[in-house]
């Protein structure tokens, strides 16, 4: 399971990273892109330094198109991709620890659903503080939303406190 | 601690450098891995605390004996998501059955049983510590407990029984016991004939010699047979016991265990040095205990890097000048000075040398090259063992194919008439 999911989510970061680029007019990077993915997926499970080199390049490739005024939205969304790529390389190895009696498929699917919640909150209060920057909005809703988000975010850390 | 270090870093970084450009949207990018790293923060690492139980199907047997060990853990504090147990104790095996570690989810109060099942190799394991790794929810930060747990497991190396050892050595202890003591009194063995004392047994009278000489009565004298002080001194450096990466200690081991079960058997006084990356010695001692000393010594031993004999000094209180001594060994050019210093000390030597050459040949190609290479270092190895031999040294050459015993039994089981016989023509 992890390992589709991680295969997943390295194609769609990729995908929206290429797209951001190749949106804008910068072709050329989405060769690079989908490469680095494919380089990802299938060495990452086997040799740690591939998930580390990855994500930053993901942050570089990110920051560099908030530099040039690509679309944020794509961007944070293909970052958080990228993140989550980078935890389940981290638990594909750890799982290799485990032996067959253990309950692997409860255990992963339980890292997935926090991870998924996490980047998702992450991405979430990410993508409203880049929206309320470029929308200009009042003071008024902005303090509402931050409001919002503060106790989204410790509902959340509650629940998860709570499951581990 | 290097994930959380890189995230933490990567995350500033992003901060950084968008603050640095009033870049907005550059400083919400570090926003997920912010949230990320708070979350892990936030449902913490927890020092776990449990109570692990051990338990083995059996404490003593043979190497290659199925032994399944099993752990039972209960969670006396918080619900656990996910832990790691590592049972320090299991030797380095292939499993048969289960693993030593897991990955366990324990809800509080939870129990959970960890076994598997192995066959383990030659040796003494104290299983002492059972390691509980907890993490935070993304495995950023790690608290790791050592538990202690009680489990010995004692794997003996295979010895085979030996029959009567037949030794001569020069010197031997007051108490008697089987070992000729060079000395006349009561026994068994005819030694010489001395005038009648009175007290002498009719029985002991020799009338042939008397009635040749009628002024006087002769006694014959028996040989008394006393206890001896055997040492035994096993080899142990990885020079000798590796012949082209395989082990020939295993056999070694064995010998050396089974010979110190025959001659403490008949009595005597028995102890052992095992020559590796150090010195380990057991005090010579009797009875079934010092059997047992000896046995764990020889379960523990391992190759070492030590690489002559030359450096080795034998305590005179641990073996006794003139006892006898006994050194398991294949033997380097290298070792034979100190085989005659031995002998110039006045130690009788007996030398079990398992023979590497052709264990070695066993695993390698039938090739002329390998023919050829191995007749030439038969050759030098005869050379080395006649030299040896010429120094009085008793020599038991020994294709490890061949059962202990029956060499052995070929080269030690003599009666004590026939090595006294050798000896008076001074070969051995």
């Amino acid at each position: 399971m992890t390992s589709a999911v991680r295969a997943s989510v390295i194609i769609a970061g990729c995908a929206l990273l290429a797209w951001a680029w190749a949106a804008a007019g910068y072709w050329l990077a989405t060769p690079w892109i989908a490469l680095s993915g494919s380089l990802w997926i299938f060495a990452g499970g086997r040799w740690a330094p591939v998930g580390y080199i990855a994500l930053t390049l993901a942050a570089l490739a990110a920051g560099l198109g908030d530099y040039l005024h690509l679309s944020s939205i794509l961007l944070v969304l293909a970052f958080s991709f990228a993140l989550a790529a980078w935890d389940l390389d981290h638990v594909s190895r750890r799982l290799a620890l485990a032996a067959k009696q253990d309950d692997i498929t409860g255990l992963e699917r339980r890292h997935v659903t926090k991870l998924g919640l996490v980047l998702l909150a992450g991405a979430a209060l990410s993508l409203t503080a880049i929206l309320s920057h470029d929308l200009r909005l009042t003071f008024e809703i902005t303090a509402g939303l931050a409001l919002l988000a503060a106790w989204g975010l410790t509902y959340l850390l509650v629940r998860l406190r709570r499951a581990a | 601690v290097l994930r959380v270090f890189f995230l933490g870093l990567l995350t500033s970084l992003v901060l950084l450098t968008g603050l640095a450009l009033r870049n907005g949207p550059l400083v919400g990018l570090a926003i997920p891995p912010a949230v990320y790293l708070l979350a892990a923060w936030w449902s913490g690492a927890h020092a776990p605390s449990v109570e692990i139980q051990r338990s083995l199907s059996a404490e003593r047997v043979t190497p290659g004996t199925a032994v399944t060990v099993t752990l039972r853990i209960r969670n006396l504090g918080r619900a656990l998501e996910e832990a790691l147990i590592e049972d320090l104790g299991v030797p380095d095996v292939a499993m048969l059955e289960g693993s030593p570690r897991r990955l366990l989810s324990l809800a509080q109060g939870g129990q959970a049983t960890v076994s598997c099942t192995f066959q383990p190799r030659r040796g003494y394991y104290s299983m002492r510590e059972v390691r509980v790794s907890t993490n935070d929810a993304f495995d950023l930060l790690r608290h790791t407990t050592l538990v202690p747990t009680e489990g010995n497991l004692f794997v003996p190396p295979l010895t085979v029984r030996l029959r009567r050892i037949a030794i001569r050595p020069r010197r031997t202890r007051i108490y008697s016991g089987t070992i000729p003591a060079r000395e006349g009194g009561p026994g068994v063995e005819f030694f010489g004939v001395r005038d009648y004392e009175p007290g002498d047994s009719l029985r002991w009278i020799n009338w042939r010699l008397s009635a040749r000489h009628p002024a006087t009565i002769y006694s014959n004298e028996f040989e008394q047979e006393r206890m001896a002080d055997v040492g035994i001194i096993l080899d142990a450096r990885i020079a000798t016991n590796l012949p082209g990466g395989f082990s020939i200690f295993e056999y070694s081991a064995g010998a050396a265990a089974s010979l110190a079960e025959a001659f403490l058997e008949a009595g005597n006084r028995v102890g052992l040095l095992i020559y590796g990356k150090y010195a380990d010695w057991t005090s010579p001692g009797y009875g079934k205990i010092q059997g047992e000393r000896i046995l764990r010594a020889v379960a523990r031993a391992q190759v070492g890097e030590t690489q002559t004999f030359y450096e080795m000094i034998i305590p005179r209180r641990l073996f006794p000048p003139y006892s006898q001594m006994i050194l398991i060994s294949p033997l380097q050019a290298d070792d034979l000075p100190t085989l005659f210093r031995l002998r110039a000390m006045g130690y009788q030597v007996i030398v079990v040398v398992p023979d590497p050459l052709r264990y070695e040949l066993r695993h390698l190609p039938d090739t002329d090259s390998v023919r050829l290479a191995a007749r030439i270092l038969g050759l030098q190895r005869r050379l080395m063992l006649q030299r040896l031999q010429r120094s009085g040294v008793h020599l038991i050459d020994w294709d490890v194919d061949v059962p202990f015993e029956q060499v052995v039994s070929a080269a030690l089981s003599r009666p004590a008439s026939y090595l006294r016989a050798l000896d008076w023509g001074g070969i051995a």
